[in-house]
Order: structure tokens, then C-alpha cells, then sequence
């Protein structure tokens, strides 16, 4: 995924626009949160009129949808706030349509955005992968189960888990006074949205109703502090690892030099194994993948800092 | 098996193109902005919470697992180094 390090931006600071690309019905507004260059993967807050109704649709990306504020009449099921959908790419949304309009995130993970009219789904679509869930009413909070975790006061509903790349879509809460004295960075980039509620950030200073960020790997970010607490919907594209520090000052390339020489000390056996050349690794989890080679793993986790350390200029060593 | 749904997109039209260019020229502008508010405009304020971080550090301490806390030490703390500092990357 490429997109830029956009953090902070609140949404509330710009005016929604009309989406009039082909097969997007009328009264379709949104903010563009973020994009990505390549394939128009993008995030979303969108803001259906009174009256919008869409026809039973696919499309070729993944897409996420969490409603924010008004009623949406999906299929017979009428949803509200914290109603959260996962579409896998192909898979046909039955139709829905909003009496008095509605405000959700919505997510296309791999293109632009596109409503392909169809009650049927494509051939191999996952339609076990199609995830609704009621997220205020049906979904307890959880205390995060990490090693390094953060500190009390941080509470999760997790909604979504890809079982091969361990990305997660999850709700977070800091409750009121919630103060982490540490720096934090990730193996994968996150983003995050601001349902309710301000969060302050060392780097970034203060986070409101509205604020919103794509972080890419590597980036510090906290300490974190919460005077009056927050709702966020957050994301990750891979493993959420805490990787905790006090240097304020670290860049992006000697975090991943940090995190490199972790796994190297942590998991020595596994990484001589990567770096095994001559090998066939085949990925019998999912043999549907085929082999994979140490420079598809290479491509895949560097994606994220080191093409664009390239793009941005940023000197690194190779 | 789903990804090969993904690579029986047709290709874009000038339409869609047209409307992603337009997203991402403006994404730029936005990245622009923010690069110049978060590693410019706000560093001499984030300093200032660099070194409350710091007395943090030496009194409270570093939370390094959950509630668990480890005071550092004074000659623990890292100098700011030479040259620019960025946050936005």
C-alpha cells in the first residue's frame, strides 16, 4: 500500500464533496481520508443523503463499512451506529437504501472505489469471509493480550482478523486519563479515526472528533495521554507488535534496524532459515499461495518504509 | 482464490484515473501542509514536551510493559542529536 504519512487530519476541517464516478448512485458524499497512488485503495468518511438507496452490488476490492451516525436499511436488517460490515472482493452487499441519510467509514482495501450491480457473487468470492457485526450493542470490551501492552485504560473490540497477514480492524477506547509514557512504533503501518473524543500525542500534539491518520511502519509515535478518553476505529496491514522505546529522536530507519535486530536475537532459527538461498519455501498453511521466496517476504515487509525512503529521498544504508 | 477476482479488473477508465489523479494531487497538497505544521511549525512546542517526557522518565518512569515502569537513569536519556528532526515522514 502506498500511501503518504498523513497524520494529523481532521476530517470536520474540510467540506464533503460528490463521488459521480460510473455506478455510483446520487447522494453519495465523502472526504477523502487517504489514497493510495498505485491502485486508488482508499479511506473514506461518507455521508449518504436522505433517499440514497444502491442496488445489490460487488466489487473486485475488499470493502469496509462502519457506520458512524444515522440508520441504513441493509438487505431486511436495519443498521445503526457501530454496525460494522467486511466485504471480501466479490462478494455481493444485498441492497441498501437511508430514510434520513447516514455517516460511516467506508474502506476500499484494494481499488477505487466502484458499485457493480450484482445479487450474485463472482466466481471464488469468500463469502464466508462477509463479516456483520452490531459492535456497540453485541461486542464486549476487551483488555489487549500483547507483549509489550499498552498501558490500563486502552480497551479493544477486535473485528476483524486476517488469519495470514494478522492485519486487524478494531475498535479502541482510552478511558478518561489514559497516560502511556513511552514511544511506540509498528511493524506495519496503522491508521486510525477518531469516533469520539480528543488524544494527545508527543509528535503529533492533540487528536479530536474527526482526527484521523495513515502511519506507515516505523514511525514513532506516543507518549499518549487522554484527558477525557476516546472512541477510535483503528487498522493495521500486518502484525500490531509494540515496539516500546524513550529515544524521541529515532528515525524510521533505526526503528526498522531496532526491530530487525529483535527478531534476529528473538527468533535466530527462523531468521537463518530466511535467509537460506536455494530453498523452495513453501507456505503449507496456505498452499493455495504456492512458494514463497525470501525476496517476496523481502518485498512484501519492506513495502512499507523502504521503497519509500526511496520516493521521499530519506538516506538509508541497503 | 480471491485475488485472482482482483486480477480480472478491467482496466481503469480515463474516468476513474482522471478522479484518483485529482485525489492524490490533493493528498500531496495535504501531506505538504501537514509536513510543515508537524516538522516545522510545532518544534520548538514539542521540544518543550520532549523534555516534560524526559523529567516523566526520570520520576514516573518509562512504561515498558502495560502499568510495569522502569525509572531512567539521568545518562540514560538520549541527546538530541545534530541536524533535522522529523515526525512526518
Amino acid at each position: 500500500m502506498a500511501r503518504k504519512h498523513i497524520e494529523p487530519f481532521v476530517d470536520r476541517d474540510v467540506d464533503f464533496k460528490r463521488l459521480e464516478l460510473k455506478g455510483i448512485p446520487s447522494g453519495y458524499n465523502y472526504k477523502m481520508l487517504s489514497i493510495d497512488d498505485d491502485t486508488g485503495a482508499c479511506t473514506m468518511t461518507v455521508q449518504w443523503d436522505a433517499g440514497y438507496s444502491q442496488p445489490p452490488s460487488v466489487s473486485y476490492s475488499d470493502l469496509e463499512i462502519f457506520m458512524m451516525e444515522g440508520e441504513m436499511k441493509v438487505g431486511d436488517k436495519v443498521c445503526r451506529k457501530g454496525e460494522y460490515f467486511f466485504v471480501p472482493r466479490g462478494v455481493s452487499l444485498p441492497a441498501f437504501s437511508t430514510e434520513k441519510g447516514c455517516l460511516a467509514l467506508v474502506m476500499y482495501n484494494d481499488t477505487e472505489p466502484e458499485i457493480i450491480e450484482s445479487d450474485e457473487d463472482m466466481d471464488g468470492a469468500d463469502r464466508e469471509g462477509l463479516l456483520q457485526l452490531s459492535t456497540y450493542d453485541e461486542m464486549p470490551w476487551q483488555v489487549p493480550t500483547l507483549f509489550p501492552q499498552t498501558a490500563s485504560g486502552c480497551l479493544l473490540k477486535l473485528l476483524r482478523f486476517d488469519e495470514k497477514t494478522h492485519a486487524m480492524t478494531f475498535l479502541y477506547t482510552m478511558t478518561p486519563g489514559f497516560q502511556q509514557d513511552n514511544i511506540s512504533y509498528h511493524d506495519c503501518a496503522e491508521e486510525a479515526y477518531h469516533v469520539w473524543g480528543t488524544s494527545w500525542m508527543m509528535q503529533f500534539g492533540d487528536l479530536p472528533t474527526g482526527g484521523y491518520f495513515w502511519r506507515p511502519a516505523y514511525v514513532n509515535h506516543g507518549s499518549f495521554y487522554s484527558e477525557h478518553g476516546i472512541l477510535g476505529f483503528g487498522r493495521t496491514d500486518g502484525e500490531l507488535h509494540n515496539h516500546f522505546h524513550y529515544n524521541p529522536y529515532s528515525t524510521p530507519e533505526e526503528n526498522a534496524d531496532r526491530a530487525a535486530a529483535r527478531l534476529i536475537r528473538q527468533k535466530p532459527e527462523l531468521n537463518k532459515w530466511m535467509e537460506t538461498h536455494g530453498h523452495n519455501h513453501i507456505d503449507f498453511e496456505f498452499p493455495d499461495e504456492g512458494e514463497y521466496s525470501t525476496e517476496s517476504e523481502s518485498d512484501r515487509i519492506h513495502s512499507h518504509i523502504h521503497d519509500e525512503m526511496h520516493d521521499k529521498g530519506i538516506p538509508h544504508k541497503h | 482464490m480471491t485475488k485472482k477476482i482482483l486480477k480480472q479488473k478491467a482496466e481503469r477508465s480515463e474516468e476513474v484515473q482522471a478522479w484518483i489523479d485529482a485525489e492524490v494531487a490533493e493528498q500531496i497538497e495535504r501531506y505538504a501542509q501537514i509536513a510543515q505544521e508537524m516538522n516545522i511549525d510545532l518544534t520548538e512546542t514539542r521540544e518543550q514536551w520532549y523534555r516534560e517526557f524526559e523529567q516523566r522518565l526520570q520520576t514516573t518512569g518509562f512504561n515498558w510493559h502495560a502499568d510495569n515502569k522502569k525509572i531512567i537513569k539521568p545518562e540514560e536519556i538520549y541527546p538530541k542529536p545534530d541536524g533535522e528532526h522529523k515526525v512526518v515522514y
